[in-house]
């Protein structure tokens, strides 16, 4: 019996283990192989590789622009969130939560490509939004907003909000509306309600968000190299250019270090989630 | 129903703060379109006059032909593979307790939590090391974006399979039909909107990849963002634009037929995909 319930979903699950998950994780050994120079013509395993990025001032340099670009990305994606999910999810009328539903959540269909181009006529020296500042009565710029990081993180929080506003909107709606009311009864103003009820019951959800926005602003390549135009430096724009300079073990290098950077920000904010949870049971 | 305890003045700030979101989401669509018949070469705002020969330009161009055509067999190739190997593994992960069960849903999600470029270099070093030839062929985008959509189209076709009762299924075996024929006939028919949303959401990512396609490709088998990658990098006049009008377009045709064909089901299943 314990033999035909266990034979029956592996072989359902063997075709994409074969054709998918297999080619995957051994891409993931041979990465790992390459970067202590392992590869067709190295000599390894030896660590040159991993020393010399890792004692280079401009490696650490490249880092640390990644991480202050993912960060501040994540930071401002979910203070733009969070409330947005709250309104979204008030409005009464359906035409209109139609509409503003379609208008949040359609960019997603769109090509990053198409939506950081769209940023850079926005935010260009002669584009809309300066020119929108030099008519004001103010006649304010021009200011420099692309080919930086300003653009950057303004481009990147347009297109990872979607993903951010999906998991603060499911956790929000989880929570019965009769807590609220039980806390209203109870004599908490609005302020108190949504500081003391609401928020920390969708905690779970604004985590999840942030994992989400963490995990794709820190890996994010079109839009750095768009809107960087080449002046801002991430990681991942690094193994794009290794991989041309046929540096490939220094590529390995630089995309583990991604990745551990990426697994390394889900494991915090996974853990912070769990003591949340603990906190609340206790 | 505002004696749940909400300020007039909160609410007023809080539809205030929703539009200027809108208005901040729409924006680089509307710009895109708009600059589509901008004259200016140098996408000078405002428009320095209006014309729809970018639209000539882009149509014309025979990388972005194409480009269109590779991206429009990638997309449908990906697809169908990932929808015949994930509907199988949907079917094992929402119906069976099994050992490993836990492992090889790690596994199964982890090209989620594997940043896209690193994907794009490890299936590049894979495909040279294997001398497999799979590198800057049609074959090996299409493995890469496989990689890429089975974590999502197992999630959202799982989470469909949760809705469907078994008992409907069992009840087709003792009428005695076969495992194959009862799935056939009776769980595969509910699985309709399920397969059309991780079908489209399949097809879109796909038809949208740069970051590992990037990695895969040779010019001759360059997708068609790649392909507007490659332009952008080089030149940034309103070409670029008009093909992405176009784009947008053919995007917003996508959502409503996909709209209409799932109906209300399409967002609860969506958040059902990514809470689980």
């Amino acid at each position: 019996m314990s033999a035909s319930t266990n034979t029956k979903p592996l072989l359902l699950l063997a075709p994409s283990a074969l054709v998918v998950m297999a080619p995957f994780v051994a891409s993931l050994v041979i990465l790992a192989a390459y970067s202590v120079d392992y590869g067709p013509n190295g000599v390894g395993p030896d660590l040159t590789i991993w020393r010399n990025f890792l004692s280079d001032g401009y490696s650490w340099s490249v880092i640390a622009t990644s991480l202050r670009l993912a960060a501040s990305v994540t930071l401002i994606t979910l203070l733009v969130a969070y409330p947005t999910a709250c309104a979204i999810l008030r409005i009464r009328n359906p035409l209109l939560s139609a509409i503003a539903y379609v208008i949040l959540f359609s960019p997603l269909l769109m090509s990053v490509v198409v939506r950081s181009y769209g940023w850079l006529l926005l935010l260009a020296d002669r584009g809309f939004v300066n020119s929108l500042l030099a008519a004001s009565p103010f006649g304010l710029g021009p200011y420099r907003l692309i080919y930086n990081e300003t653009g950057v993180v303004i481009a990147l929080v347009h297109i990872l909000l979607p993903f951010a506003v999906l998991p603060i909107i499911g956790a929000l709606l989880q929570i019965p509306p009769i807590y609220r009311e039980a806390a209203a009864d109870l004599g908490a103003g609005p302020a108190a309600i949504v500081w003391k009820v609401t928020f920390p019951l969708s905690l779970p959800g604004v985590i999840v968000a942030a994992e989400i926005v963490f995990a794709l602003a820190v890996s994010a390549f079109v839009t750095p190299s768009v809107l960087g135009g080449g002046r801002v430096l991430v990681l991942s724009r690094l193994v794009y250019e290794n991989i041309g300079n046929v540096q490939w073990g220094l590529a390995a290098v630089q995309a583990l270090i991604l990745l551990a950077i990426a697994v390394g920000a889900l494991l915090i904010l996974e853990r912070f989630n769990r003591s949340t949870f603990a906190k609340r049971a206790g | 129903m505002t004696a749940a305890g909400e300020s007039r003045i909160g609410v007023a700030l809080l539809r205030a703060g929703l539009l200027c979101v809108l208005v901040f989401m729409a924006a680089p669509i509307v710009i895109v379109v708009v600059n589509s018949f901008n004259a200016s070469p140098f996408n000078i705002w405002p428009p320095t006059g209006l014309t729809t020969s970018w639209y000539a330009k882009a149509l014309a161009s025979p990388q972005f032909q194409r480009g269109m055509v590779n991206s429009v067999i990638a997309g449908v190739l990906s697809t169908a593979l990932v929808l015949v190997l994930g509907t199988p593994a949907a079917y094992a992960l929402a119906r069976f307790h099994f050992r490993g069960a836990s492992a090889v849903r790690a596994i199964l999600m982890g090209p989620l939590v594997v940043p896209r470029v690193a994907i794009g270099f490890a299936l590049f070093v894979l495909f040279i090391a294997s001398r497999s030839g799979l590198y800057g062929s049609m074959t090996g985008i299409v493995l890469g974006h496989a990689v890429l959509m089975l974590p999502f189209v197992t999630t959202v076709l799982a989470a469909n399979l949760g809705e469907i009762d078994p008992a409907l299924e069992e009840a087709a075996r003792d009428l005695g039909a076969s495992p194959v024929g009862a799935f056939l006939r009776v769980v595969l028919p509910q699985m309709r909107s399920g397969l059309i949303i991780a079908g489209l959401f399949a097809f879109i990512t796909s038809f949208d990849e740069v970051e590992t396609t990037i990695f895969l490709t040779k010019p001759a088998v360059n997708t068609l963002p790649i392909e507007m990658y490659l332009y952008l990098d080089q030149y940034q006049d309103p070409t670029i634009a008009a093909l992405s009008a176009l784009l947008i377009g053919v995007s917003f045709l996508l959502l409503g037929v996909g709209l209409a064909a799932t109906g209300r089901g399409s967002l609860r299943l969506l958040l059902g995909g990514r809470a689980s």
